[in-house]
């Protein structure tokens, strides 16, 4: 969900609803906890962050930025959340159980949580923040609503109850309640009123410590700097083994390993082309995790696209696709640490990727084949010519994309060789999306594009930026096919987890063959800590876990 | 009389230059593709709350009512609202400009102190070795591209010095005294400083050693030799005077750093100062702010300019007539 851009990085990590791979379907709570035991656990110590990815805001209601929603998940009590086996157990949440129809869900709570004020946290909270969302659902809480989606009622019926109640069945429920932050409602109720929008303007940060219920408190925000969590005596879980987090924010990576490397740091994660470096120092440990970063070649699919309509072909696509090396991608832009895929489903996803898509091999003899079958010669300059003129085409690239020129090069190379010319214009995100989208998001110019999608485990929300309602919206391809769509609401709305599968399965198949994108490598994720450090989770996880932050624990 | 005329007439010409500096400010920001809203793709936002966040920052209304807004406010003082944050873009900039300034200042000071004395020891044994070895220092100085050269020092002191931010976030777990804050934030500034001091000391050096050069051949300089004072008076009293006249330019002129440069530094080593709040609002589209910050920055210059000017009515009596 998160075009890696500015602006969009933003708010792509936002959005959506991470979900439920390996989820045991909602009755009861998960087991396992997968934190790593080894060295004595000494509590206390700061840990100190580095993070490339600053905060944008510290209001939820208008924060995009994964960085804040990740110090959300620390500050804030959520229903449930992942542990590190990817599977649901209960947060704030101490069971659940669901109506056989499937439309209300019975939270039982943890009692004795506390604000950071003192002021005590029951289902009074929850049922507050809910009601607050639906209600600016269209306005200040737009963004926070489609973790609500579909949701028709939250009541209390004691202190420690919470019963959601939806309008119908939804696929995802769990998923979708990990990023439903409760937020104090005897700090923020006057703000909602009227039309809500001073539930927007107001700023968290001019009275810290922010009142906080998750396992730490927000002391200090500070964007460019550094922002400070103390642990929260009144959370109702385990306390975290530090006694502080500092989150501190570089403007570059390089930077930022620079003070790792020399001990500023504890924790980071660690750009691809650094890893080696870092590995080979003792002082470090190296944790590599399956990533949800896929990179991909986009083609215009827009049916009313005006020019060089023969890349709307599918055939045409798959002989771009064996012309694509993504072994030299993954060795030279990602210094080892990616791998091929053929799904916009990363493998991180588990169950919901389907995995009898196979990325299509580099060969350049087949994909020369294909081009020849349609008939389109070459001319004298080695250049294919199709319906009467040389296919020959722009790219347009974000420059804020970690190696995109470097993936271009080996494109060109690889598209040279099957008589396909290509030129780069690179561009920065915002304005390359609208290039993209132009003129005025009706996506008739552009042919070609390389970029990236960020899953969530879930699969609903990658899959959703090729409907046909997405123009303007998360489109980037112009995909639109009404038979996807259909499927894709079905699946929505499917709470069988098998069922839902399957039509999630024919979905990535729908895609393959039509190839609105060649989906080309998924990226791992790779953090470091120091060795006077432990207990880390794999990278990636901080969205979806407290224990992300609460378990890392001094070695004795 | 004179004086006054000239005076008059440096003060309109700075008037013109700021407003003409702010009508470009408004035109160029919004030439770019995209606006604070589209920017800002959000898949759940409806087209009215779109429609709704254009009007409460006023992007609804034509361009020249924008324009006309603009200059009621700005004449008002008021620089307008960020269109992230929502907070009146004076309060935005502030603290950045207040870091970047002892940052700046520490740099230039630097430069001016070393690439002068460089500069007049190079024009002084010019053809020997020392001016060889300082002419070479300096173009080399002067060619480095400013962030490469940032990235270089943040390497090389990893471990003694900090390599971002402008202070330690864990002092305060200390309770520092007023000494300890001082140092850490003395030792925070030192490698921006370091950079900027660098790339402005060879061109310093450069400049004046040029200068003094040409003034030492002056007709002044042989009749002070004829009188015979010794070298370091004639180099000091007579001509290091007049060489100073295109010093004092030059270092009017680099005062446009103060976000030009600082851009590039503070990307570098993440110093939360006015070149990254401008790089910030960039990838935003928060015009406001960069209008802000441009106007700072060309106030700045057009004030420091305006300085130099009045400055050479008195330096340079050659002006006056």
């Amino acid at each position: 969900m998160k075009r890696v851009l500015a602006l969009l990085a933003a708010l792509l990590m936002t959005a959506l609803a991470l979900a439920a791979c390996g989820g045991d379907g909602g009755g009861g709570q998960a087991a396992g906890t997968g934190a790593e035991e080894e060295g004595e656990v000494v509590k206390g110590g700061i840990l100190r962050v580095g993070t490339t990815d600053g905060y944008d805001s510290i209001n939820p209601f208008v924060a995009f930025s994964a960085q804040s929603y990740s110090t959300f998940i620390d500050i804030y009590p959520e229903l449930v959340q992942y542990n590190a086996d990817f599977e649901w157990e209960g947060d704030w949440a101490e069971s659940w159980e669901t109506s056989p129809d499937g439309l209300t869900w019975t939270f039982k709570l943890k009692p004795g949580g506390k604000w950071s004020d003192g002021t005590p946290l029951t289902a009074e909270d929850a049922v507050w923040t809910g009601e607050t969302i639906l209600k600016y659902a269209d306005g200040p809480t737009a963004n926070l609503a489609p973790f609500l989606e579909h949701v028709k009622s939250l009541e209390a019926p004691d202190p420690n109850t919470l019963v959601v109640t939806y309008e119908t069945p939804v696929g995802n429920v769990l998923p979708q309640l990990q990023q439903f932050f409760v937020l104090p409602k005897h700090v923020w109720q006057k703000y909602a009123v009227g039309d809500g929008k001073a539930l927007k303007q107001y700023l968290p940060e001019k009275d810290l410590p922010i009142v906080s219920a998750g396992q730490y408190v927000l002391t200090k925000y500070d964007k460019k700097g550094t922002t400070i969590l103390e642990r929260n005596e009144g959370f109702y879980g385990p306390q975290p083994n530090a006694d502080a987090v500092g989150i501190q924010w570089f403007a570059n990576s390089d930077a930022m390993v620079t003070a790792f490397r020399s001990g500023e740091l504890d924790f980071i994660a660690v750009p691809l082309t650094a890893v080696s470096a870092i590995e080979d120092d003792p002082q470090f440990e190296v944790i590599k995790a399956e990533g949800f970063q896929i990179n991909n070649f986009i083609f215009n699919s827009n049916p009313k696209k005006p020019q060089n309509r023969e890349l709307l072909d599918p055939r045409v696509r798959e002989a771009f696709a064996h012309a694509l090396n993504r072994e030299e991608m993954i060795e030279v832009v990602h210094a080892g640490h990616a791998q091929p895929v053929a799904s916009i489903v990363a493998p991180v996803a588990g169950k919901w990727m389907n995995p009898n898509l196979k990325p299509e091999e580099y060969d350049i003899d087949r994909a020369n084949q294909i081009l020849d079958d349609l008939g389109y010669e070459r001319g004298s300059d080695g250049i294919r010519m199709a319906n009467g003129h040389k296919m020959s085409y722009e790219i347009i690239t974000p420059d804020s994309l970690d190696g995109i020129n470097r993936a271009f090069e080996i494109a060109k190379t690889g598209l040279a060789e099957i008589g396909v010319e290509v030129t780069q214009n690179s561009l920065d995100s915002t304005t390359a999306f609208e290039e993209i989208g132009a003129p005025e998001w009706k996506y008739l110019n552009f042919d070609l594009s390389m970029w990236d999608w960020v899953g969530y485990l879930d699969p609903n929300f990658v899959l959703s930026v090729v409907g046909c309602d997405q123009y303007g919206g998360w489109s980037d391809t112009a995909y639109c096919n009404p038979e996807y769509d259909r499927l894709y609401k079905l699946q929505a709305a499917t709470a069988d987890e098998e069922k839902r599968k399957e039509i999630v399965w024919k979905l990535q198949e729908i895609l393959y063959e039509d190839k609105p994108y060649i989906q080309l490598v998924v990226l791992d994720i790779v953090t470091a800590h120091s060795t006077k450090w432990d207990g880390f989770l794999p990278g990636g996880l901080d969205a979806y876990t407290k224990r992300y932050l609460g378990e890392p624990h001094q070695v004795g | 009389m004179r004086g006054a005329d000239y005076f008059l007439k440096r003060t309109v010409f700075a008037l013109v230059t700021v407003f003409v500096a702010i009508t470009l400010n408004f035109i160029i920001f919004r030439a770019a593709p995209g606006d604070a809203v589209t920017g800002l793709r959000c898949q759940f936002c409806t087209i009215e709350f779109k429609d709704q966040l254009r009007e409460e920052l006023g992007l609804d209304k034509s361009k020249w009512e924008q324009y006309v807004i603009y200059l009621e406010s700005l004449a008002q003082g008021d620089m307008g609202r960020s269109f992230v944050t929502r907070e009146p873009v004076l309060d935005e900039l502030i603290d950045p400009l207040l870091n970047t300034l002892p940052m700046i200042a520490l740099g230039t000071a630097f430069s001016i102190v070393f690439g002068i004395l460089s500069g007049v020891v190079a024009a002084w044994r010019r053809g020997t070795f020392l001016d060889w070895g300082n002419l070479s220092f300096s173009l080399l100085f002067y060619s480095l591209p400013t962030q490469w050269l940032g990235l270089m020092l943040l390497i090389v002191f990893a471990g003694t010095l900090p390599a971002s931010g402008i202070s330690d976030p864990f002092l305060e777990f200390t309770d520092p005294s007023w000494w300890d804050t001082f140092v850490d934030r003395l030792e925070h500034m030192i490698l921006p400083a370091a950079t900027i001091g660098i790339v402005l000391y060879g061109e310093y050096a450069l400049i004046v050693r040029s200068s003094l050069m040409e003034t030492l051949g002056e007709d002044f300089v042989l009749t002070a030799r004829a009188k015979g004072l010794r070298n370091w008076a004639i180099v000091w009293k007579h001509a290091f005077r007049s060489a100073l006249l295109p010093v004092a330019t030059l270092i009017a002129l680099s005062l446009g750093y103060l976000v030009a440069g600082a851009i590039l530094v503070e990307a570098v080593f993440s110093y939360p100062g006015i070149g990254l709040a401008t790089y910030d609002a960039v990838t935003e589209r928060d015009y406001p702010v960069l209008q802000g910050a441009f106007l700072i920055l060309t106030l700045s210059v057009v004030f420091a300019n305006y300085m130099a000017d009045l400055l050479y009515f008195k330096l340079d009596p050659r002006v006056a007539e």
